[in-house]
């Protein structure tokens, strides 16, 4: 009896899986991703193309990302020349990919070019987002996302719409859920997530894009805090919950707006977008169906747009590409020719892209050698830079240790959740002193001044290396009268903050 | 089989390099595989060197063109169990895939040899792993022998900012591994006097006070005003070697608040760094 049942119930475990990953559909939705990834990946490519002898090239200062792994030569670095050929190259790869001409073809050249040249320049173009760029033109080299909305489709001229087994879609959503898997196994591992001083210190960065939403929402730590916890839990839940019809495009809106977020949190720009493309293919073949029929509706709506849809304008191109001629006549040596010719046009712009590339880049002279006066002079060094150099080693100033000092009421995960500056009498508060880390064990005083000036209320306390946060707890007495009073942040020596305070009644 | 008429055998090729490759593919693998037999069937002579679907088996078969003594439309057909061997092909990738990405993620978690090769870095998902209260800016400098210092980076000829507005790449070098090649490069494909030293300096400040003036009030009432450290991590000659390595500005401070303590300081001044010698030598 048991015996039936463990094989009744490894059969049906094989079905769900065969059905997992070999149910058949016609892929719109790696198609998708295919369109807006490579278009997305061209943002990053095209502004570096110029650049590419000096960052990516042995005629420049490469910093190739295995050094940091103390691995040497890998990959090995190309000559100047080459790097320019692979970047331009790379550029018209990634046009075919998202218009679909030769796309496995062009899916392939993109994948292992935009991976080595990401890996020989870990300063300005490795980053995670390149690492998740190749998962996704891998699994999208490995799929039919070709088959349909791509040039290969329409030169092909199908009558029916083509279906295969849908295992690259879900590859690459596993790939997702597994990102954010791990993602959340970093955050788990960073003890100050949850305290909010990662966050807070990473929205008060200059490093990346400018980032206004960010610098005002690090005032808020306890939204800060909220949101990292949904964030952990989310990630940590998706690959789990995003195959639930109710739950999916809620997690996914989640996503989306976890990513859009942080351009202006964050000043992040491709990441974001590329999570964005990616989350396409979690579009099924019915969804995108759903949404042309939307899509048609309200295209009956508008004269205009009709009356471009009756316009042949691309005729001529389509001859050019060598689309195949509507009908069942056509004979084998036609569709032979045909498909001779379109893939010799593709090969021929390739080579061009890359002749016209060295070319350019040549006339450019990156490194402005070939001036009239000869290579260029080096700029003589910021002189109040060069007055400094002499300093001698200092520790860091106490006040420089000191984030902020808030007055509040209440807590959450440690942090002031109510900022005020105004109290009544015998209502207690907290006043709370945020500190940077590396700071050394320190003596600090918060003491209360009366509207005179005069100490009234000291209090100290050791503040250990270890801490980042102090808190004092105070309560007004009754008969202290209303007015505005002064905290004074001090050391042993010196006074490093004040905040004022209003008492009433 | 024998005799299937034409309407019960589907062309699954579409072009002609498709169906040489496979027929290439196949043709080669005969010797070697024996997934598949050979049987003669009529097949139209323009569908010859294509690939098939069996009519009623669906089974993947091959028509390929016979020798001089066959009867005109009679080829001989290799049927291959293609589905299958595609189907284990397939199962083999996702299983690989799945594997790695897995491997990853759980390298990740218990924190085992996660940067053993630089590959680990596609598979490991460490964002904003890091971070640091201090907003931190890099200068490369050349010292001429008349005691000028210059500018080794960015480069005269202009500079690249990847991640933001107007940074140039060598701020995005933590670890300091990549300071002395930009140093070089620059070098190379300049005019300017003799140079004696390349140093690299750390400019840092606390972040705070990077927030427009109206927020920083918010933090601290109390105006302050911004001040920098500026730390040499590393000075080399031109041709790379190192003349001293003062480390990172951040690891000295941590370090210097640790030994702010008398007692650890005293148990510490003491231990130099010994190397055991063989007394035997």
């Amino acid at each position: 009896m048991d015996a039936s049942i463990d094989h009744a119930e490894t059969r049906n475990l094989k079905a769900s899986l065969n059905d997992f990953f070999y149910s058949k559909e016609t892929p719109y939705g790696l198609a998708l991703v295919r369109i807006f990834l490579p278009l997305i990946l061209l943002c990053v490519i095209v502004p570096r193309w110029s650049f590419a002898r000096e960052l990516y090239s042995s005629d420049g200062a490469a910093a190739p990302l295995a050094l940091t792994y103390q691995v040497m030569n890998f990959p090995p670095e190309p000559s100047g020349t080459l790097a320019v050929i692979m970047m331009s190259v790379l550029v018209l790869s990634l046009i075919c990919s998202s218009a679909g001409w030769f796309t496995r073809t062009s899916l392939t050249v993109s994948l292992c070019l935009y991976t080595y040249i990401s890996l020989l320049d870990s300063l300005s173009t490795m980053t995670k987002y390149s690492a998740i760029s190749s998962h996704l033109l891998l699994i999208l080299a490995l799929s039919r996302c070709g088959s349909v909305w791509s040039v290969d489709s329409w030169r092909a001229a199908k009558k029916l719409r083509p279906r295969f087994h849908v295992w690259p879609r879900r590859l690459m959503q596993l790939l997702i859920g597994l990102i954010y898997l791990g993602a959340a196994m970093t955050k788990l591992h960073t003890g100050e997530y949850f305290s909010s001083d990662q966050l807070r210190h990473w929205l008060m960065t200059n490093l990346n894009h400018h980032n206004p939403a960010g610098e005002i929402l690090s005032f808020y730590p306890e939204i800060i805090i909220a949101m990292a916890n949904i964030a952990i839990l989310w990630q940590l839940i998706f690959v789990f919950v995003v195959w639930r019809p109710w739950a999916r495009f809620l997690i996914l809106g989640m996503g989306v707006f976890f990513h859009v977020s942080t351009t202006p949190t964050l000043g992040l720009y491709i990441f974001p977008c590329v999570m964005i493309s990616s989350y396409l293919g979690f579009l099924s073949e019915r969804d995108v169906r759903l949404c042309i029929v939307g899509g048609r509706k309200l295209f009956r709506r508008f004269e205009t747009l009709r009356r471009l849809r009756s316009l042949n304008v691309v005729r001529s191109f389509a001859e050019f590409l060598g689309r195949t001629q509507q009908g069942s006549d056509v004979s084998a040596s036609a569709k032979r020719a045909a498909w001779l010719g379109s893939f010799y046009a593709w090969a021929t712009i390739l080579f061009c892209s890359a002749v016209v590339g060295v070319a350019a880049e040549h006339s450019l002279d990156p490194y402005k050698q070939r001036g009239a006066d000869g290579p260029l002079p080096l700029r003589p060094a910021d002189p109040r830079l060069i007055a400094r150099l002499n300093e001698p080693f200092e520790t860091i100033a106490d006040i420089d240790l000191v984030l902020s000092l808030d007055v509040g009421s209440s807590t959450l995960g440690g942090v002031l959740l109510d900022l005020d500056d105004e109290y009544r009498r015998d209502e207690p508060f907290i006043v709370q002193l945020t500190l940077v880390p590396p700071h050394p064990d320190m003596w600090l005083e918060c003491n209360l001044l009366d509207p005179t000036g005069i100490t009234i209320h000291r209090a100290g306390q050791v503040v250990s290396r270890e801490q980042l946060r102090a808190n004092w707890n105070y309560q007004i007495p009754g008969t202290l009268p209303v007015g505005t009073y002064t905290l004074e942040l001090r050391t042993a020596d010196r006074v490093l903050v004040t905040r004022p305070i209003s008492i009433t009644e | 089989m024998h005799g299937q008429r034409d309407g019960r055998a589907r062309c699954l090729s579409e072009g002609f390099p498709v169906s040489t490759f496979r027929v290439a593919l196949f043709r080669f693998s005969l010797d070697f595989v024996l997934t598949f037999s050979t049987r003669q069937q009529y097949v139209p002579r323009d569908l010859s060197d294509r690939v098939f679907q069996d009519g009623d088996s669906g089974r993947v078969m091959i028509a390929l063109r016979c020798s001089g003594d066959c009867a005109e439309g009679l080829f001989l057909c290799l049927y291959v169990r293609d589905d299958a061997m595609k189907r284990w092909s397939t199962h083999a990738i996702i299983a690989v895939y799945l594997g790695i990405l897995t491997m990853g993620v759980v390298v990740h978690a218990v924190q085992f040899r996660e940067h053993s090769h630089p590959l680990k870095y596609f598979v490991i998902w460490d964002m904003f792993c890091g971070w640091s209260a201090w907003e931190q800016r890099t200068h490369i400098l050349g010292e001429g022998e008349s005691g000028e210092f210059y500018e080794l980076a960015p480069g005269p000829w202009g500079s690249f900012s990847a991640y933001s507005e107007n940074l140039s790449r060598q701020h995005y070098d933590p670890f300091a591994e990549h300071m002395l090649r930009q140093a070089q490069n620059s070098l190379v494909r300049t005019s300017h006097e003799p140079i004696r030293r390349i140093l690299v300096v750390e400019e840092s400040w606390a972040k705070k006070y990077n927030l427009p003036a109206h927020l920083a009030g918010k933090l601290t009432p109390t105006p302050t005003d911004k001040q920098s450290y500026i730390h040499i991590r590393d000075i080399f000659l031109p041709d790379g070697t190192s003349v001293e390595h003062r480390g990172a500005w951040l690891a000295r401070q941590a370090q210097a608040a640790l030994l702010d303590n008398p007692r650890l300081e005293q148990l510490t001044m003491p231990r130099f760094p010994v190397v055991a010698m063989n007394r035997a030598e």
